[in-house]
């Protein structure tokens, strides 16, 4: 019973439950797993994005480029056609002879000629210079403007150069403007000066060609090379100031991101930008980078499928040996681990399989041991007890029938002297009498082992004892039995003690009755009860100033019957110390005496269960 | 009070006739002796109480054949007529659980058979003194 209890409580204690669970190899190798795909995808996905963005962003760019070439080319060719145009109505002896030689009967037939070169729309005014740059005639009153200076050098310079002017756009212009400005030569001589004034825009033919070539898409613009004016085919006026014409590969124009390109205009002081809107360009670029990280994600859904699998397949052996082990601990039966693989795996169930064996038949072994014990007990406590019952039965018998014929010898002597006393010789009175005391003293004897042999069937219950007031009334008993005796009594205050109140009683009764009687022939008794402090506790003890023993003896002291004085001396049984190293002993304490022959004894006597015991 | 009362009656169970012999002489020096009716079993002690009149005093040995006399005092006091009879448990067992289970039943006294005459003289005769001198009776 008592072992099963302890395997209980040991398996309670070495539970596995009660152990703080960490993240279990099953769930780390999927988690390592998926952390490894994550990262490699992650990372040849970013690499990819990045490289493809660079080359297709690089192409389209070439491309918008190559566009902005043709464009320019083609404004550029747009530009020299109008010289030419303008050279061929112009540099005729008529105008040439006009500017050398004005002739106001002229002017409005040289109008004419300058409105028709001019063409319809207003978009053009023009105008014919003197050599000194003083206006001869023009389309209007105000304009065009007298070449600069800068300009008229730059012909004197090339009578041949055509000279374009950048676009500017006054404020209370409706579009950009430009001016180009021709020399008038006769022979080597530069004679006047040829100005057209041009507001940008308008062309529609050259528009389309221009969107065919480009896309409809494309945002196109030109303006000054330099950046500080442009505008669009369609857009009347400049957008606000900002110029993708610079060097901006990708910029914003309201809201929408650019990738643009710009190319000179040959000839002029312009240049060309085409804008392309980024998201069509970049279009394919995301959709790769949403396939790979779609493809990604599938990767790493099959990574961690096969981690968790893998795991499963490494970790179920062992989550079988976990359970096994739980099952051994808790006393159920486990059953045998599979050990068909052939790794360390493998091997582990083997040797785990053999340990559980061996712990199934240790188990065993030690129930049937507790179950031999405990019938081993059953067995020993009914012999016991039937022993017990026995004893009893032969104690009422010794109590019932031994000292029936004990009486009726005594009595019958008593009537043989009582009533025929007149036919006894004094020899046969004696002898009656004999007859008679032994019997009674044989009565004394049973009356005493009975009292010895009932100590050890009676149950022990403890309680506080106060033996200062037992023994000062064993004193008042003593006293009053005989009182012709003069015994100087000195009891010191003792120590309570745990015990049963009557039969610490009997020992003091015992000893102190003892003491009385081994110092009866003493003058002066005196008999002493008190304590010495011991390690084990306080050590009761009776002191008297009688007889005394030889120590020699001190081991027969407490045997049943065992006297170390003659019945002539002092009578008794030989029972009293006996029953008193009865009662000390089955309270667990220690007995024992001091003693010198004619010097007096002292018994002494621990409880260690009283209240002052160090235990 | 007189020394001899006529209808002086002890009921004396015993099956020692020793102790019989030496209880009657106890009894003879308190002039009891005449009217002791003595029995020797439990048996004989209940037939006796229920067919004859009824003694003034039982003294009861608990060691007896055929019926105990513990088993005599449980039927004396499970009796209607007798349950107010003086009965004294008269011997040689000084064992608690005799003693405990004799008053328990109802006895009056117990009384351990010394071994000295002497004081067995004594015993017996102040019992019989004692209950049927002094002691007043239940009324017939």
């Amino acid at each position: 019973m008592a072992v099963e209890a302890a395997l209980t409580r040991t398996s309670s204690l070495t539970s596995p439950r009660a152990r703080r669970q960490g993240l279990s190899i099953r769930a780390k190798l999927p988690i390592g797993v998926v952390l490894l795909l994550a990262l490699a995808c992650g990372a040849l996905t970013a690499i990819a994005y990045l490289r493809v963005r660079a080359f297709v962003i690089g192409a389209a760019s070439e491309r918008i480029a190559q566009a902005a070439t043709r464009v320019s080319e083609l404004l550029a060719g747009s530009a020299r056609q109008r010289v030419t145009q303008i050279e061929q109505g112009m540099k005729t002896p008529f105008v040439i002879g006009y500017v050398r030689q004005p002739d106001p009967a002229v002017d409005a037939t040289m109008r004419e000629l300058l409105r028709k070169a001019a063409g319809t729309g207003n978009v053009a005014e023009l105008g014919l210079f003197d050599a000194h740059g003083r206006r001869l005639v023009a389309t209007s009153e105000t304009l065009p403007l007298a070449p600069d200076a800068a300009t008229r050098a730059a012909i004197d310079a090339n009578h041949a150069a055509s000279i374009f002017s950048e676009m500017q756009k006054p404020a209370d212009a409706e579009r950009p403007f430009y001016t180009m400005t021709l020399g008038i030569v006769d022979g080597d001589a530069l004679v006047g000066y040829f100005v057209e004034r041009r507001l940008t825009g308008g062309a529609n033919e050259t528009v389309t060609v221009i969107s065919n070539l480009i896309g409809a898409q494309a945002h196109l613009t030109f303006g000054n090379a330099r950046g500080d004016l442009w505008t669009s085919f369609t857009v009347p006026a400049a957008p606000n100031g900002t110029s993708f014409l610079k060097t901006a590969v990708i910029a914003n124009d309201g809201g929408v991101d650019l990738l643009t390109r710009t190319a000179p205009i040959a000839g002029t002081p312009w240049a060309t930008g085409i804008g392309f809107p980024l998201a069509p360009v970049v279009a394919p670029i995301r959709a790769f980078l949403r396939d790979a990280l779609v493809t990604t994600m599938i990767v790493i859904t099959i990574g961690a499928l096969a981690g968790w699998i893998g795991s499963r397949r490494l970790t179920r052996p062992l989550a079988h040996v976990t359970d096994a082990a739980e099952a051994i601990a808790e006393d159920r039966p486990a059953p045998p681990l599979p050990s068909t693989r052939r790794d360390e795996i493998g091997r582990l169930s083997t040797s785990f399989n053999r340990m559980a064996e061996r712990v199934t038949e240790s188990r065993q072994a030690l129930q049937q041991l507790v179950d031999d014990l405990e019938q081993r007990v059953q067995a020993r406590t009914a012999a016991l007890e039937s022993a017990n019952r026995e004893l009893e039965a032969f104690s009422y018998s010794v109590s019932h029938d031994l000292r029936a014929p004990l009486r009726a010898v005594t009595g019958f002597a008593t009537i043989l002297v009582e009533d025929y006393a007149s036919h006894l010789p004094p020899d046969g009175r004696e002898c009656v009498e004999v007859i008679a005391r032994r019997a009674k003293h044989m009565g004394q004897l049973i009356d005493d082992l009975l009292a010895f042999s009932r100590l050890g069937r009676t149950a022990l219950t403890r309680e506080r004892v106060d033996l200062t007031a037992i023994a000062r009334g064993v004193i008042d008993d003593v006293t009053r039995a005989d009182p012709s005796r003069a015994i100087a009594w000195d009891l010191q205050p003792l120590p309570p003690a745990m015990g049963a109140p009557a039969m610490l009683q009997q020992v003091f009764v015992n000893l102190m009755q003892n003491a009385v009687k081994f110092s009866r022939t003493r003058g002066d008794a005196r008999i002493t009860i008190g304590h010495q402090d011991t390690p084990r506790g306080p050590a009761y003890f009776v002191r008297d100033n009688g007889v005394g023993f030889d120590m020699q003896y001190a081991d027969r002291l407490f045997g049943v019957f065992q006297r170390l004085h003659g019945q002539n001396e002092f009578e008794g049984t030989g029972v009293g110390l006996a029953i008193v190293h009865r009662i000390i002993t089955r309270h667990g304490g220690d007995i024992w005496a001091d003693a010198a022959l004619d010097r007096g004894a002292t018994f002494f006597f621990t409880l260690p269960d009283s209240p002052g015991a160090a235990a | 009070m007189t020394a001899t009362v006529p209808d002086v009656e002890i009921l004396l169970v015993d099956d020692d006739p020793d102790d019989v012999t030496l209880a009657m002489r106890a009894l003879a020096r308190q002039n009891l002796a005449n009217r002791v009716h003595v029995v020797g079993d439990g048996a004989e002690a209940l037939a006796y109480l229920r067919d004859s009149a009824r003694p003034r005093l039982v003294l009861l040995d608990l060691k007896l054949p055929k019926v105990t006399g513990l088993e005599v005092l449980e039927q004396i006091r499970n009796d209607q007529r007798l349950k107010t009879l003086p009965v004294v448990i008269l011997t040689s067992s000084r064992e608690e659980p005799d003693v405990a289970r004799a008053y328990a039943l109802g006895a009056n006294s117990y009384i351990v058979k010394p071994v000295d005459f002497d004081q067995f003289l004594r015993a017996v005769s102040e019992v019989g003194m004692y209950w049927l001198l002094i002691n007043q009776s239940p009324v017939k």
